[in-house]
């Protein structure tokens, strides 16, 4: 616990951690001030007419279509989540912090645990916070300009429900950085990787052999995301399936880039 | 005397595009309990790897070591409690404090923030203990390391070259303070390119080039061993009068600082008194010209320095 508490006070001293908090904080002041001037001089019943507005609860999520304006950060937060994933890892290995905290705790998988555990915790705590930051953010168009009808206990639960499981993802596209960064000891390398796949080759395999498309990541995730089953994939699952590949996809190169921590030496920094 | 570290026949060799280089070949090193023991070596002679694979950095290719009687690297979980390390340039986190940064690696053993306090009055940072890192200068970094590495109040400190960045007075510090500690009854495992740095501080020392063992002992038996030159120092109160003297009487001398060097065997330094004093000069100090640790080192390493400085020995090119 105390490697682990050590490892998340590291990560959260990274510049790039907090420059990418600021951020999306900052993005979170910008759509409740959208949210609010769009929503100005309008009635409720023009807001519900119109294509859907944060100042209506109702809004934030529909349970049943499972879509709502909650939804507009998960893209983001996975994101986030990898690029503050990749840069904590990478920059042990550039800064050659990674020497001095082995001399402290030469036992190099209970180390790779703690880094990838602390990843996915502050992942996890920083995405809910966000979502809740987000949502708080529609609250003075809501209460000046909107409505909060709709809001009742189920409707909390089912929001609360997806936005631990868009932490949930976030922190798994955190660990998923982590382990890149960590085989290749570099940030670039596992944010070139994920692109490249994630644009280039599912792109590829989408289009030469769609029946593949319920495998990929970028469909897995969207709809653990959501929690619904895709419309336009060939053969889509539904999210349980989804969440199982994702957790094993997960694991194959978690367990690869533990492997490789542990059995490789450890050089100078770079 | 135990030992607190042991290596045996260690060999480190690294795959690279066209062949295998070798960066440690078979070095056997015992380093006994207590004192402060120097590791030489110019660069890229093996000085660092070594201590990379004593602490479980790196795998050694072959050849066994123990470090305060435990296999590394299966028992440097017990082993790493007592050890207090710096290898190359100590890493910290430039936007904490240095004291946030101490007390970041203590928390990992359990350590209390008392004993942060402690070491950094021990390194002299208790002052700028609040400043950020970043704002550190290299020696401030160096000494911020060694605090780090003292936190554990270790039996044995392992310091890849410790004294690198510092200043004149900064190397002094880190030199009185290694004796200190020594002193105190730890075992202080110094590698460093400073001879001077190991010529003072240090008990024993090893000598290492293109990752063998040249030579090993006591200062003072390492330097005895590559006997002395055939030539004396010679004081007397007017040199230019002594030059010509002794020239006048055959010997091939030389200024050196305030002295003389007269090339002759110290046994044979009762001619070159008498050819003083034949002169009107008498000698105020006569010595051998003894081999520092500088002309030992050269000595035994100049074969492979340039191979060193060109980085290792290529094997299977």
């Amino acid at each position: 616990m105390n490697l682990l508490m050590t490892e998340m006070r590291r990560a959260m001293h990274r510049r790039a951690v907090r420059a990418l908090i600021a951020i999306a904080l900052v993005g979170c002041v910008m759509a409740g001030l959208i949210s609010y001037l769009a929503s100005a001089g309008k009635t409720v019943a023009q807001l519900r007419a119109g294509d859907g507005s944060p100042a209506l609860v109702e809004h934030w999520w529909s349970a049943a279509d499972h879509e709502g304006f909650l939804s507009v950060g998960m893209f983001f937060l996975f994101l986030g989540g990898f690029f503050g994933g990749a840069t904590v890892a990478g920059a042990e290995w550039r800064a050659g912090t990674m020497t001095t905290v082995l001399t402290w705790e030469p036992r190099r998988l209970r180390l790779h645990s703690a880094r990838v555990g602390s990843a996915a915790v502050l992942a996890f705590a920083i995405s809910f916070g966000l979502q809740i930051v987000f949502l708080v953010s529609f609250l003075p168009s809501v209460i000046l300009n909107g409505s909060s009808d709709g809001m009742d206990g189920w409707f909390l639960f089912d929001l609360a429900v997806v936005m631990v499981r868009t932490s949930a993802i976030t922190a798994a596209a955190a660990v998923l950085a982590v382990s890149l960064a960590t085989a290749a000891r570099n940030t670039a390398f596992a944010i070139i990787t994920l692109f490249t796949w994630l644009v280039v080759v599912e792109g590829l395999i989408r289009s030469l052999k769609p029946s593949l498309s319920g495998w990929l990541w970028g469909e897995n995730v969207a709809t653990s995301m959501t929690w619904s089953r895709l419309e336009n994939v060939e053969v889509g699952h539904g999210p349980i399936v989804s969440a199982a590949t994702l957790v094993v996809y997960l694991a194959v190169i978690a367990g690869g880039a533990a492997a490789s921590f542990h059995r490789r030496d450890i050089a100078a920094a770079t | 005397m135990t030992n607190v570290v042991e290596i045996e026949s260690l060999r480190k060799s690294y795959r690279r595009r066209g062949g295998t280089t070798v960066a440690i070949d078979g070095l056997d090193l015992c380093v006994p309990e207590g004192g402060v023991y120097g590791f030489l070596g110019p660069n890229g002679s093996g000085k660092t790897t070594t201590i990379r694979c004593a602490l479980g950095l790196a795998r050694p290719t072959a050849g066994a070591i123990r470090v305060l009687g435990r296999p590394v690297p299966e028992g440097l979980r017990e082993a790493a409690r007592r050890i207090g390390a710096i290898v190359e340039t100590p890493a910290l986190l430039p936007t904490m404090t240095a004291r946030e940064n101490l007390r970041l690696l203590a928390a990992v053993d359990r350590i209390g923030p008392r004993r942060v306090d402690e070491v950094l009055a021990v390194v002299g940072l208790s002052d700028r203990a609040d400043d950020l890192v970043k704002r550190y200068s290299l020696g401030m970094k160096q000494r911020l390391g060694l605090a780090g590495a003292l936190l554990k109040d270790p039996e044995l400190l392992v310091l890849d070259e410790p004294a690198n960045g510092l200043d004149p007075a900064g190397m002094r510090e880190v030199r009185e303070l290694l004796r200190r500690l020594a002193d105190d009854g730890r075992t202080v495992f110094v590698s460093s390119h400073i001879l001077a740095e190991i010529e003072s501080t240090c008990d024993r020392v090893a000598i290492l080039a293109q990752g063998r063992l040249v030579t090993h002992g006591t200062v003072a038996d390492v330097i005895s061993a590559a006997g002395h030159r055939a030539s004396i120092l010679v004081k007397v109160d007017d040199l230019d009068w002594g030059v010509r003297a002794l020239h006048d009487a055959h010997f091939t001398v030389q200024r050196v600082n305030d002295e003389l060097r007269v090339d002759i065997p110290p046994e044979r330094s009762g001619d070159v008194t008498r050819a003083l004093a034949a002169a009107g000069q008498w000698v105020t100090e006569l010595r051998p010209d003894r081999f520092s640790l500088e002309d030992v080192f050269l000595e035994l390493t100049s074969g492979h320095v340039e191979v060193a400085n060109a980085e290792l020995a290529e094997v299977g090119a």
